[in-house]
């Protein structure tokens, strides 16, 4: 059957027009749209005797810059002990997402009383950033799960909430 | 509304053509419904070729019984030449002081129905002046059948409309395909503690599980971290992994 050329004209551009409905989607699209907003959440890790409870808060920008920062403010978890508090605030970029997993790194760690810490855990922390790796997982729209190996081989899981 | 038709007898003034029965005139197959008073001041313009009409005469047949002045009848004659497009007064003169007058011949067409003809000659006879001509009424209907401009441009915008709507409607499909083909984010495996129950901690922590309350508060996670399991607690806020 002999289709008209102008029906076939309108055919395609309404073809062309699916398509970049599509591209239109994917380009605005990154998977960190889901989770942005601000996150907490609060952890404690033992150090021998020692308990050390670490509060984390994560902001999550704008999902089209695909970063993120991380603040984490580190005090002695036992009410008896000598009270400080240290802070390390850190950059978050994304470094690769495949499917439905993201790779990230932390850069631009900036102590504040970094002494105090290091004298509450009895070690001396890298002066150039820190090793940190781990998994997350969403466990619902509004809470997402960390598991860390921190530094010194310590095992640390936290859970974060997100407030609106 | 009532199509426009020509119906028989048709006349042939210069371009037009002319339906006294359906008041209708043809110009290039654009067919125009005359008004009822500009179509009787037609057939009496027809009716009185190649002599004058004058406005006692127009008063008489067409507004006999009523009242009408000569502005009344200027605006008339007015509305019939914006009809028929005669705005140098080519078609129908005014004779100062005495009325007006086709200037061109009205021709009556005699019409023929495939094989059957109707004869027109009474058309003729009654006007006597008019010689009668042939016309098929195949022709003037392939005339009436033809789109008018009107209609060409009210489809054509009714087109370009549903092409437009058409073409939003894609972009919104594809968008819509875009957000069905694209992955979302895949939540943990969720457990009620009376389930957690029936299972050991390892079958747990095979796939990280978390254990939610009957409010779908989490209560604990379960995984496996280097070949451990790992149970982690979280209550007042605070989570504690063992």
């Amino acid at each position: 059957m002999r289709i008209d050329q102008k029906y076939q004209k309108i055919t395609l551009a309404w073809l062309l027009c699916i398509g970049l409905g599509f591209m239109t989607y994917q380009l605005n699209y990154t998977p960190t749209k889901s989770f942005v907003g601000f996150w907490s959440g609060q952890s404690a890790v033992n150090y021998g005797d020692h308990s050390l409870s670490i509060k984390m808060q994560l902001v999550v920008d704008d999902a089209k810059s695909e970063s993120a920062r991380l603040i984490v403010n580190f005090e002695p978890n036992e009410k008896n002990a000598s009270t400080f508090h240290t802070n390390v605030t850190s950059n978050i970029q994304i470094l690769n997402r495949s499917g439905t997993e993201m790779t990230f790194s932390l850069t631009e760690f900036n102590y504040t009383n970094k002494k105090a810490l290091e004298a509450f855990i009895d070690r001396e922390l890298p002066s150039k950033g820190v090793v940190i790796s781990g998994v997350s997982w969403a466990t619902s729209k509004d809470e997402i799960f960390l598991y860390l190996t921190l530094p010194f081989g310590e095992k640390m899981g936290v859970v974060l909430r997100r407030h609106n | 509304m009532s199509k426009l038709t020509l119906e028989p007898p048709v006349y042939l003034i210069g371009e037009y053509y002319y339906s006294p029965t359906s008041g209708v005139v043809s110009k290039k197959r654009v067919l125009t419904r005359l008004r009822a008073k500009e179509s009787a001041l037609l057939n009496a313009l027809i009716d009185h070729f190649p002599h004058i009409l004058s406005r006692e005469q127009i008063v008489k047949e067409l507004y006999e019984n009523t009242y009408a002045t000569d502005a009344t009848i200027n605006q008339l004659v007015k509305r019939l030449r914006n009809v028929m497009d005669d705005d140098l007064r080519s078609l129908i003169r005014t004779i100062p002081k005495q009325g007006y007058m086709l200037t061109v011949e009205p021709k009556c067409l005699e019409i023929h129905y495939g094989t059957q003809t109707i004869a027109q000659k009474y058309i003729a006879s009654e006007h006597k002046l008019i010689e009668p001509i042939t016309a098929n009424i195949n022709d003037l209907n392939r005339i009436n059948t033809v789109d008018s401009p009107s209609q060409n441009e009210t489809r054509f915008r009714i087109f370009n409309a549903i092409t437009v709507m058409g073409a939003i409607l894609s972009v919104v499909i594809g968008y819509a395909l875009g957000y069905a083909f694209t992955y979302s984010p895949r939540y943990l495996e969720q457990m009620t503690e009376s389930e957690a129950t029936q299972l050991s901690i390892n079958e747990l922590s095979l796939t990280p599980t978390v254990i939610v309350d009957s409010e779908k508060n989490t209560l604990a996670i379960h995984l496996i971290s280097e070949g451990e399991t790992v149970h982690c607690s979280y209550q007042d806020k605070i989570t504690l992994c063992e």
